[in-house]
């Protein structure tokens, strides 16, 4: 304690001309710190520790699942029921799809971006030629792609992996039945019979291949 | 004096019993199910990884989907949960605990397109009006239209253009976007 | 009076003076550097908040991009402002209660200087984009181990000050204080090990670290202080040894464990998890002892709150931190978790946290501290209210609103009918009243700052009745 008993000369300076009590005012100011009691508190805190203990207790034993490497464990309900097949709205359902596919391009309205992404509304590709919509989002497409109002340049990725028969029909009946255009709903047995007569064509379509390919399926899908 | 030892004894055992059981233990378990895998990582998955951590996409965008059943993360088609094989193995990681963005774990499966997130990264709002994305800018070079004959500027939406310039990516945002389409939760090597 | 040998001095407010006299160099270095962080990164606070709704703004300069602003306001809040002025405010604590003079006091000094050096250093190399890019440990490892180092210096002399004590019994407040400076440098020391190189274990440690920093770090600090300044100010005991024993060795027990429940859902092994979610409801116990504790001291006594500024920040502080613990018992539920994960609730809950406990409490603290070690008094009582009131009024407004949008965003996000954009679009009035609410924050801090430097420059003239001592005091205690 050498070092605390040395004065600093600023120290030293202002007890030479102040008195202690004046430097000293807000120190004296002070109440000391008084002691601590020893109550024992109210009933209904012991009784929140009691019930959080066995809260805690309860939850450890209820969702501590296995003590293994495995995540999500009894995150997921378990299986209900087989429910019967409720007969589902293909638009319904291609609504819920296009959200979370299409839009990000296309854009909510159907409009897309003017010479970035082509419209959907009241296009031939869509709504009198459905299956070309089917044959691009299986397989995606690019190329110049000239249209009335503008000329596109971009690249449509292929869907084939990530989007089932089912789902692909739905989001094509549901553009065929949105943004003004009226148009039927598509079948997914036919999405699935498609899906099967261009299943030797691996990479994006151009402008060209698609009509020939689209030539081609629909002359076997009349058969 | 003794007192003081109790103190200090429990203070640091509380605290090791908890490191050892919330560090070392999942270590212990996790470690072995991804340390034998080959990620295939090329370099531009690594550099694009090391882009996504400086400019701080972890802020704004998860990745880590929750199972069926919690949240709506299946159904909004953001993947199956989650799982350790899923990350590449590339540190730092990037779970991130914020969507003011969507969740990203599959996002080279459900937006492929390399254009449209170079049109997105330069200029989110070019292609989501609403979105409250911060633009890029500088991953990207904004060019004479006759300058690099060759190369094709991004494409951009009109409100969008700079008149008698193209926009071209750095490689920067090239390997961005390499990274950010290798997030697909069918890459090999993941089950 | 021509000699201070301090065994000399009896008297209970000379020896407090003679230990105020020692502290005051690191006390204030350390209190002046957090308040010049504190500045700094409300400035960066106010830059990403204004981004969330503007995102154009300034869009064109990398290092103001959100993705770097944001993470730079944390670290610097947090090891700038809050560990540097918690550090300082720790170590007068200790040197009071402990009746023993600041050792080391030239290299706490020397490190004080080094860690706003390493902050300086570390900021440029987050907005440069060199960072970790681990949430709370964005700064480089080699930054972080020198910031690290510098608090395991101060606590080395807080241990010494334990060690070498000229009281008898170790007052709560002391505890809580010897826990912080030894849990701190562990949790950094651990941090930073090379060993988390899976992506999964490491977002384990990321989390058990960030909650742990809170928890092991500011809020026994925090708690030291209200432990401390409220039966001291009011005059009053603390209401229970006995409480005050069980809720500090309950916080040491189940705080330890809470941090993966910022991981529900993810893919880490689910019975960590749950083991998390358990500890994190079993901080009920600490809470509610140490509440009930604060209280029953403070009942009947809460007139005081009217006239000393230090027991109204104490106060405010200790009662956002009963409020915040329990919110944060209640959101690491699964099915509420399920709903405000991943959404702007938990950004409001951590600024209850950080700013309603741990920065008022610092903000009362220094008001308590600096006239004893400037022997100045406060500049103005009514900027001191006015800073108050600012600075309350604020992160309600912050906090309240953001809370109930994000638990709207949540449910949207849940709701798989809704579009994502829409449930972005949602949130934007909230993040503008944000924005309102730190620009309150800020000018509330920067009134602190100029109360501060006047305080500590010893500017204009002392005050003939000091204006944060009203003699009300003495009837209110009463």
């Amino acid at each position: 304690m050498t070092e605390d008993n040395k004065k600093t000369p600023e120290f030293q300076d202002r007890e030479d001309n102040r008195s202690m009590q004046e430097i000293h005012s807000a120190a004296f100011r002070e109440s000391p710190l008084p002691e601590e009691g020893n109550e024992r508190g109210p009933i209904w805190m012991y009784a929140v520790i009691i019930l959080t203990f066995a809260f805690g207790f309860f939850y450890i034993g209820r969702y501590l699942g296995e003590v293994s490497d495995r995540a999500h464990v009894l995150f997921t309900a378990p299986p209900t029921e087989a429910v019967e097949e409720i007969e589902v709205d293909l638009i319904a359902e291609g609504q819920r799809i296009y959200g979370r596919v299409c839009q990000a391009c296309h854009q909510a309205n159907g409009q897309g971006i003017a010479g970035v992404f082509p419209t959907l509304a009241g296009t031939e590709w869509v709504v009198e030629q459905p299956d070309k919509s089917v044959l691009m989002i299986l397989n995606g497409l690019q190329g110049e792609l000239v249209r009335e109002r503008a000329t596109y340049n971009g690249v449509m990725p292929p869907f084939a992996r990530q989007l089932d028969d089912f789902e692909i029909a739905a989001v094509v009946s549901y553009i065929r039945n949105a943004f003004g255009n009226e148009g039927s709903e598509i079948d997914p047995d036919r999405v699935a019979r498609i899906r099967e007569l261009t299943a030797d064509i691996s990479g994006a379509y151009n402008p060209q291949t698609i009509v020939e390919t689209a030539a081609r399926i629909g002359a076997e899908l009349a058969e | 004096m003794i007192r003081n030892w109790i103190l200090l004894f429990g203070i640091v055992a509380m605290f090791a019993a908890a490191m050892v059981g919330l560090t070392i233990l999942p270590k212990i378990v996790v470690d072995p199910r991804v340390e034998e895998v080959d990620f295939g990582n090329t370099f531009e998955i690594v550099q694009g990884h090391a882009i996504y951590v400086r400019e701080g996409c972890i802020y704004c965008h998860s990745m880590q989907v929750r199972p069926e059943g919690f949240g709506a993360d299946f159904e909004r088609g953001w993947g199956r949960a989650s799982e350790v094989e899923d990350y590449r193995n590339l540190t730092p990681h990037l779970l991130g605990t914020m969507r003011t963005g969507p969740d990203l774990s599959n996002i080279g499966a459900r937006q492929p397109s390399a254009d449209w997130h170079y049109t997105h990264l330069f200029q989110p709002r070019s292609m989501l009006p609403g979105s409250i994305m911060p633009p890029y800018p500088w991953l990207f070079e904004v060019v004479n239209e006759d300058a690099r004959p060759g190369r094709q500027g991004i494409n951009l939406p009109e409100a969008y253009r700079i008149p008698g310039k193209k926009v071209l990516p750095t490689d920067e945002a090239r390997y961005l976007v390499a990274f950010l389409l290798s997030l697909n939760q069918e890459t090999p090597g993941v089950d | 009076m021509s000699t201070t040998h301090f065994s000399e001095i009896d008297s209970s407010a000379q020896s407090i003076r003679f230990l105020d006299e020692k502290a005051r160099n690191v006390v204030l270095f350390l209190i002046v550097s957090g308040v010049f962080w504190l500045l700094f990164g409300s400035l960066l606070a106010l830059l990403a908040s204004i981004k969330m709704h503007a995102p154009d703004w300034l869009g064109q300069w990398s290092f103001l991009t959100f993705g770097r602003v944001r993470p730079l306001h944390l670290n610097t809040m947090v090891y700038g402002w809050a560990s540097m002025t918690g550090a300082g405010v720790a170590l007068w604590l200790l040197s009071r209660m402990l009746r023993v003079a600041i050792p080391m006091r030239p290299y706490i000094a020397g490190v004080t200087v080094i860690w706003n050096l390493a902050l300086v250093v570390g900021s440029f190399q987050i907005l440069a984009g060199y960072t970790r890019g681990i949430e709370w440990l964005e700064f480089p490892v080699s930054t972080m181990i020198v910031i690290v180092w510098c608090i395991l210096v101060i606590g080395i002399a807080a241990m010494l000050m334990l060690f070498n004590r000229n009281v008898q019994t170790l007052y709560v407040s002391v505890w809580y204080l010897i826990a912080a400076f030894l849990w701190l440098p562990l949790l950094g020391g651990v941090s930073s090990l090379p060993i988390f190189n899976t992506p999964t274990v490491q977002a384990g440690m990321n989390w058990w670290f960030a909650h742990n920093a809170l928890g092991l770090w500011f809020t026994p600090i925090g708690l030291a202080a209200a432990y401390y300044f409220i039966p001291k100010v009011i005059g009053r005991p603390i209401y229970s040894y006995g409480l005050s024993l069980l809720g500090f060795w309950g916080l040491a027990l189940f705080y330890n464990w809470n941090g993966f429940h910022h991981l529900i859902g993810s893919p880490l092994p689910t019975w960590f998890i749950t083991i998390s979610i358990a500890a994190s409801v079993m901080m009920i116990i600490p809470v509610i002892v140490v509440a009930v504790n604060h209280h029953m001291t403070i009942v009947g006594s809460f007139s005081a709150v009217k006239y000393s500024p230090t027991l109204r920040f104490v106060v405010f502080a200790a009662m956002s931190y009963t409020f915040v613990s329990l919110q944060g018992s209640i959101q690491a539920l699964r099915s509420v978790n399920e709903v405000i994960h991943f959404t702007h609730f938990v950004v409001a809950h951590a600024h209850i946290g950080m700013y309603a406990f741990v920065t008022m409490m610092l903000f009362g603290s220094c008001y308590y501290i600096l006239p004893r070690l400037t022997n100045w008094e406060w500049q103005s009582g009514k900027l001191i209210k006015l800073h108050f009131w600012l600075t309350a009024l604020g992160i309600i407004l912050y906090t309240f609103p953001l809370q109930v949008g994000g638990v709207l965003q949540g449910l949207a996000m849940n709701n798989p009918d809704i579009t994502f954009s829409d449930t972005v679009t949602m949130t934007i009035p909230y993040l503008i009243t944000r924005s309102v609410a730190g620009v309150m924050l800020t000018a509330g801090h920067l009134i602190f700052a100029y109360l501060v430097i006047r305080i500590v420059a010893r500017v204009g003239l002392r005050p003939a009745v000091p204006e944060s001592w009203n003699p009300k005091l003495e009837e209110a205690r009463s």
